[in-house]
Order: C-alpha cells, then structure tokens, then sequence
C-alpha cells in the first residue's frame, strides 16, 4: 500500500497581532502598531512521508507547532502554503478533546461525535457500551463533560476516536494526564490497533512512549525545515539541543 | 476489549475511504464545495435534528413558543395601530403574511453570528465542509418557519379571506428567501468570527432594516422616490410576494421581485466565495 500521509512544503502562518489588527476600532484609529507586526511561520517547508501502517512520533517543545501539525494533517486548519494528501479516514485526538461540546453529556457526546465521523446511530449503538466501559465513566454518561475532570475527558476521547477503529490515527499527549492504570490501558489498544496496520503519528514529551511504540521521528526545531530519523536518532538531538540552553 | 473482525475493519475502511473526499489543498472550486457539503447531508440533517430538539424539547412549553412569538408580534402591532386610529383592514393578516418571512430572516441572520464560534471544539477536531454548520443553523431556522406557518392560517380563518392568485409566487418567494438565507448565513458566520464587530453592527443593522423594508406598511404607501430605493433591498420582492397572497391590491409590480432574484444570487454565490475566502483565516481564529 501507499503512503498514508503525504506531506509536500507545508507552510502555515499565523499574524502576530491579529486581533488587534482585525478590531474595527483599529482599522481607523491609527497609532501604536506593535513592533513585530506581521505574519510569523509556524511551520514552514515542511515535508514528510508516512507510509500505510507505520507509527511517527512528533517531538519538540512547547509551541514549536507539533499541535498545529496534527491538526494541518487532521484537516482541520488549512495550510498557506504546500499540500496535504491524507488516504483514509482520521481519528484525531488533539488537546484532551474528541471535540466535545461541554454542555452536552457524555453520552450526546459520543452520539454527536460518532455522527460526525459518518456512523450511523446503529454503529454507535453498538459501540457504545464498549466506549463507556473502556473509559470508565459508566457512572457519568449522563453528566455534562464540562464537569468532567481532564483525566475522564482524556479516557472518554481515547475511547471515542479508537472505538472509530480509523485507518489513520492522530494523538496528541493523551497519556501525560492519565494515571498509570490508564497508561497501561491505552498502550494495550495502542498496540492492538498497530498490530492491525493502523497509521499513528503522535505527539508526545514522553521518551519511554516515542520509544514504545514509534519507529521513526519528526523533531520539529523553530518550525523550519524539521528534523527526520529513527526514533533514536530524533531524541538524541532534542536532548542534545537542550542541554546547549 | 474485542478487536473487531477483518472484514467488520474492511468495511468500515472502505465507508470512511469513501466519506473522505474533503480537499486539502489550496484553492478549492464552488463546485466541489457544495459537492462536499451534499456528501455529508446526513451530518446536516442531524445537526438541524439536535438543534431543533433542543429548542423544543429544553423548555415547558415547546413548540408552541413558534406560534406564540409570531401571535404576540401581530397582536402588539394590531393593538398599536388600533390605539394610533390608523388601520389597515385586516391589519393583524397583513403584519402577519410578511412578519412571519421578516422573523424567519432576522433568525437566520442571528444565529448564524454564532455558527463557527459556539461549534469551535467539533470544527477544530472533526474534519468536515465547514459550510456544514451555518447551513445547519440556516436549515434550522427556515424548519421552524414553516412551523410557524399555522399562526398566519389561523388568522385568515379569523377573517375568512381567501389566498390570490398571487398564491403561485410563493415557492419562487420561499426559494428566494432560502438563497438569502444560505448566503447571509455564511456570510455572518465567517465575518463574525474573524472580526468581533460584526455582532453588535448586525443587531443594529437588522433593528433599523425592520423599519425600513416594507413590513408593518406596503411598498405602495411610500412615496415614489424612496419606493425605487427600497425595492433594491433583495428582501422586498419577497415581503411583496408574501403580502400579495392576501392582499392583491397592494402589487406594485414585478421591479422589486426582478430585483429579489438578482439580489438573492448576488448574496448565495457571494456567501459562499467569503465563506471559503475567508476559511483559512477563520480555522486559525477558532
């Protein structure tokens, strides 16, 4: 089979000072523009092949732009520059959210979701109790998610987007707020869903999961031009720009 | 928990294989956008499900509300003209044939202001047209138009009148309208998301187009200078359309309807080309 996920100099920027630019009040009283007006790259040429049951870790440190990468690849932001190929269907789990809608519960939720992913009521029907089960939040379907805590959240969006069973799956430091038990949990479907030939690409600070479960490495570095290799290869030179600072 | 069987995992590969047809790239022609949109109809439709019940079902008295808010609206106008001496015959039919279009209008224009705003987690998690949601929130409104049809139904049997020949205007009045309806609706939904003023400029302006459009009097009534200058509002045709079902003898020609039509095409294609203008922008700002 092909690539998964092909991605051909990617470029997205966003305006440093967008908001007070867009203000109305702004477009016609002049005067104290900040310095640094303009457009900042967030990612730029970036390039990369995935290949159809291969497992990619994303690294990088905080706000180097590895969010923005999976959501360009989810197609949930739309790229200013470059193309994005992605065959098959995606599950995508980004900041702790499925994309939950807070006041509905959590069974709305999972209802909601799955509709928008193209399942029927039937299927969810189906799943459901699986997904309720596995995220053990049986107690709760019927409680807004927006009184859930983050690690319920995070049980609750695992379980929603693998229960998808998605060819392409997107996680985005889903096991830094779990306890160990869900730590666990989560790797045995992980695993499971890999054995299957699913496509992976997660993000993640933890060493021990990049190590775990990707073979390959994406260290995005200032957003430009990032660095690609073994797994290995890829920690060794975020450790090793870290010690410089 | 069981892994799913191969061909259970075939299957639903192939499903979502098929359902991901949205493109990526830059530059996305009209044609396939609506092709998206038409795609994931079954998303719409359940979209404009959980919104209506959600309407209907989280308060005591439902439904009902639809035909209570147009009811009162023609009451309050009735007993205002009653007050002033100055009515028109059949005055609460008359408010009542084009104030249930102007509501169904003004509705539309409202919630759309919040489309991409309050749907920001699903939009920025689930990959889907974003088209989708203002065309739910439009759907939605011209639903409940028709539901609130009953009232102006009511109000004729009051007054035992009879519909026109005008009568086969409105599907082109009701098709008219829809077309407005979709392209105000993404145009305010992506506007207001990327500039924050839109909101309070719409309030303002929806208040003031209230009075200005012919409403609560007919184009007739006005003198002919303004009638030329108010008839280029696209919605006028409509009201005009509407009116004249019951009440014939307040035609004043085919001009705002030609207008209606030209103006309805310039708002549905121009929605749409902000809309995906606007896109990029608007999936940062979420």
């Amino acid at each position: 089979m092909g690539d998964a996920i092909a991605v051909k100099n990617l470029g997205i920027k966003f305006a440093v000072n967008r908001r007070r630019r867009l203000e109305l009040k702004n477009l016609f009283i002049a005067g104290r523009e900040a310095i640094g007006e303009g457009d900042y790259w967030a990612l730029r040429h970036v390039t990369f092949n995935i290949a159809q049951g291969e497992s990619v870790g994303v690294l990088g440190r905080n706000g180097c732009g590895k969010s923005t990468l999976l959501r360009l690849v989810a197609g949930v932001m739309l790229p200013d520059e470059g193309e994005i190929e992605v065959n098959g269907g995606v599950g995508a789990m980004i900041e702790l959210s499925a994309g939950f809608v807070g006041d509905l519960t959590a069974r709305d939720n999972v209802y909601l979701i799955s509709a928008l992913h193209g399942f029927s009521r039937e299927q969810t029907d189906e799943r459901f109790g699986d997904i309720i089960r596995w995220a053990g939040v049986g107690q709760f379907v019927d409680t807004p998610v927006m009184h859930f805590s983050s690690g319920m959240r995070a049980r609750l969006a695992f379980s929603i987007v693998t229960r998808m069973e998605e060819p392409i799956l997107l996680v985005d430091e889903v096991l830094a707020v779990g306890d160990r038990a869900f730590r666990r949990k989560c790797g045995k479907v992980i695993e499971r869903m890999l054995g299957d030939g699913r496509t992976m690409l997660l993000v993640s600070h933890s060493e021990n999961d990049l190590r775990r479960w990707c073979t390959r490495g994406i260290y995005l570095r200032r957003g430009e031009d990032p660095l690609q290799g073994s797994i290995e290869e890829m920690l060794e030179a975020y450790d090793a720009d870290d010690d410089q600072t | 928990m069981a892994a799913p069987t191969v061909d259970e995992f075939s299957a639903d590969f192939h499903r979502l294989h098929e359902a991901t047809t949205i493109r990526r790239s830059t530059g996305i022609p009209f044609a396939d956008r609506l092709y998206d949109v038409w795609v994931r109809r079954d998303v719409l439709r359940m979209l404009v499900d959980r919104g209506l019940k959600a309407k209907y079902s989280s308060s005591v008295l439902g439904y009902a509300w639809s035909l209570i808010e147009p009811a009162m609206f023609i009451l309050t106008y009735f007993l205002l003209l009653k007050i002033f001496h100055r009515s028109y015959p059949m005055y609460p039919l008359f408010v009542g044939s084009t104030v249930l279009a102007w509501q169904w209008f003004n509705g539309t224009v409202t919630s759309s202001l919040s489309s991409l705003r309050s749907n920001a987690r699903l939009i920025t998690s689930v990959n889907l047209p974003r088209e989708i949601y203002p065309l739910a929130d439009a759907a939605q409104k011209a639903v409940e138009y028709f539901l609130s049809l009953p009232i102006l139904l009511v109000v004729a049997l009051l007054y035992r009148a009879t519909p026109s020949y005008y009568a086969i205007l409105l599907p082109l009045a009701l098709l008219l309208q829809i077309m407005i309806c979709v392209g105000m609706a993404l145009l305010v939904s992506a506007l207001n998301t990327v500039l924050r003023d839109v909101q309070r400029g719409i309030g303002i302006v929806l208040r003031m187009m209230f009075y200005l459009i012919p409403v609560l009097y007919p184009l007739q009534r006005l003198p002919a200078k303004y009638r030329t200058l108010e008839a280029l509002n696209p919605l006028t045709g409509i009201l005009e359309m509407q009116r004249a079902v019951w009440f014939p003898g307040y035609w004043t020609g085919w001009q705002p309807v030609i207008n209606s039509i030209i103006g309805a095409c310039i708002v549905l294609v121009g929605g749409f080309s902000v809309f995906a203008r606007t896109e990029r922008t608007v999936l940062k700002e979420l």
